[in-house]
């Protein structure tokens, strides 16, 4: 992606006359802050939509007892040992949960070895996850490779939607940010829908963060 | 051939559409076919006492000593094998009523799964073994590997009754709602019930004899 915070935060100024740069807002940090966290933020709706539209994969080694999770990862869909088996975790109180599946429990940011039979207890563990975006901290940083910049004005629209709110011009705010909600639903939209040709022996084509398989959002009854 | 535990998980998770392998684990899964299964025995066996025999062999013919036998719901007869190929029947008495002497018969009573000869250790003489004929009761399945004990006939009425527990387990555990799975309950409900009719038909079935010996009634 070669959009840039800068080329975000003048589009956001061109939405209304009435905006004054670098005079509403500080640009290099105040500015690049709103866009960052709303690019998070769709991250993370993103990843309870859809958690391998911003997935990566990555091995990580044993060190002090256990595995560290990745720090980038916003929800860990699956871990696989080196034999590519997978590595499932179970509640800290309840170690013998699942004995028939490799399996580690989570302390904080590390995953440790739950202690049965099957547990991995070395080795490299792949973690699959949907990730973060990767912070913006500065105007000329690009955003997140991972970014589709058609969905560019559902930040555009925010910052819109932030200057005015701050600039005291309340209705115009909540109309920018109407319009930034809508580019947002169509990102998740597509995030939910994009692989369509998936054929799955169970669950439904679509994916879910929860343990509720049944399209939340579906009119759909099972059956 | 004997039915895989597999077998029988991986048809009852299709027949669930919303089926996680999150909510159910696959111990789990074991504990709940090692029920749904121990459930149908005791209908097959209401049918057809016969229908899960097994047999085992006693070698160890000491009276009033306790004969461990595999698990087993019920016996079903006791034959005393001679030394020269005999077979002599051996009474099995209510463990209530162990002191009764059946002489000349042998005799035998079951206490706490454990089979006891009744008499002297000379009554034994001359016979070189006991077969005990009993009524099978499946074990726990601790993976997917196991056999179940019921056969492939039984196969529909497993996968419908497993996939039903699924269900239940996955309402309990708030991955989906009574409401949004009504329709799924009531058509596995339907198709249960008719896999286990039918298989409790061909339960009671087997073994009926085909010929009849001739009766004439004066």
């Amino acid at each position: 992606m070669s959009t840039t915070v800068q080329q975000i935060i003048d589009a956001g100024f061109a939405f209304s006359f009435q905006n004054r740069p670098n005079t509403i807002a500080t640009h290099a940090t105040e500015l690049v802050g709103v866009v960052d966290a709303k690019l998070s933020q769709l991250f993370a709706d993103v990843a309870s939509q859809n958690p391998t539209f911003f997935g990566t994969a990555l091995p990580v080694a044993f060190g002090s007892g256990g595995w560290a999770i990745p720090s980038d990862a916003e929800l860990v869909w699956r871990i696989t040992n080196g034999t590519g088996a997978e590595v499932i975790t179970v509640p800290p109180e309840d170690l013998t949960a699942e004995p028939l599946q490799p399996a580690l429990y989570q302390i904080g940011g590390t995953l440790y070895s739950a202690g049965n039979a099957l547990d991995p207890v070395s080795g490299n563990l792949t973690f699959f996850y949907s990730r973060q975006s990767v912070a913006l901290t500065a105007l000329t940083d690009t955003l997140d490779p991972l970014w589709p910049e058609k969905y560019n004005r559902a930040l555009i629209l925010d910052l819109a939607a932030y200057l005015a709110e701050k600039d005291g011009r309340a209705n115009e705010g909540a109309a920018w940010r109407t319009e930034a909600d809508k580019w947002g639903a169509m990102l998740l939209r597509r995030a939910e829908q994009q692989m369509a040709v998936e054929v799955r022996r169970t669950g439904f084509p679509r994916k879910s963060i929860t343990k509720r398989t049944v399209p939340a959002m579906g009119t759909s009854k099972v059956g | 051939m004997a039915l895989a535990a597999a077998t029988i998980i991986k048809a009852a998770q299709e027949l669930v559409p919303c089926f996680s392998a999150k909510v159910i684990g696959p111990s789990v899964e074991l504990r709940l076919l090692s029920d749904v299964q121990r459930d149908l025995c005791l209908e097959v066996l209401q049918r057809n006492a016969s229908y899960l025999d097994s047999s085992v062999d006693v070698t160890t013919l000491t009276p009033k000593v306790a004969l461990t036998l595999p698990a087993h719901s019920h016996l079903l007869d006791v034959t005393a094998v001679g030394t020269d190929g005999s077979q002599l029947p051996v009474d099995i008495l209510n463990s209530d009523s162990r002191g009764v002497v059946s002489s000349p018969r042998l005799s035998c009573y079951e206490l706490n799964q454990s089979l006891y000869l009744n008499g002297e250790v000379a009554d034994f003489t001359g016979i070189t073994k006991l077969v005990v004929r009993y009524g099978a009761s499946p074990a726990d399945l601790a993976l997917s590997t196991d056999a179940l004990l019921l056969p492939e006939t039984a196969r529909p009425a497993l996968t419908a009754r497993l996939a039903i527990a699924y269900l239940d387990r996955m309402v309990a555990s708030g991955s989906v709602s009574d409401a949004d799975v009504g329709a799924l309950y009531a058509r596995l409900g339907a198709r249960e019930s008719q896999s286990t009719s039918n298989y409790l038909a061909s339960v009671a079935l087997l073994g009926v004899p085909r010929t009849m010996p001739t009766v004439e009634v004066w």
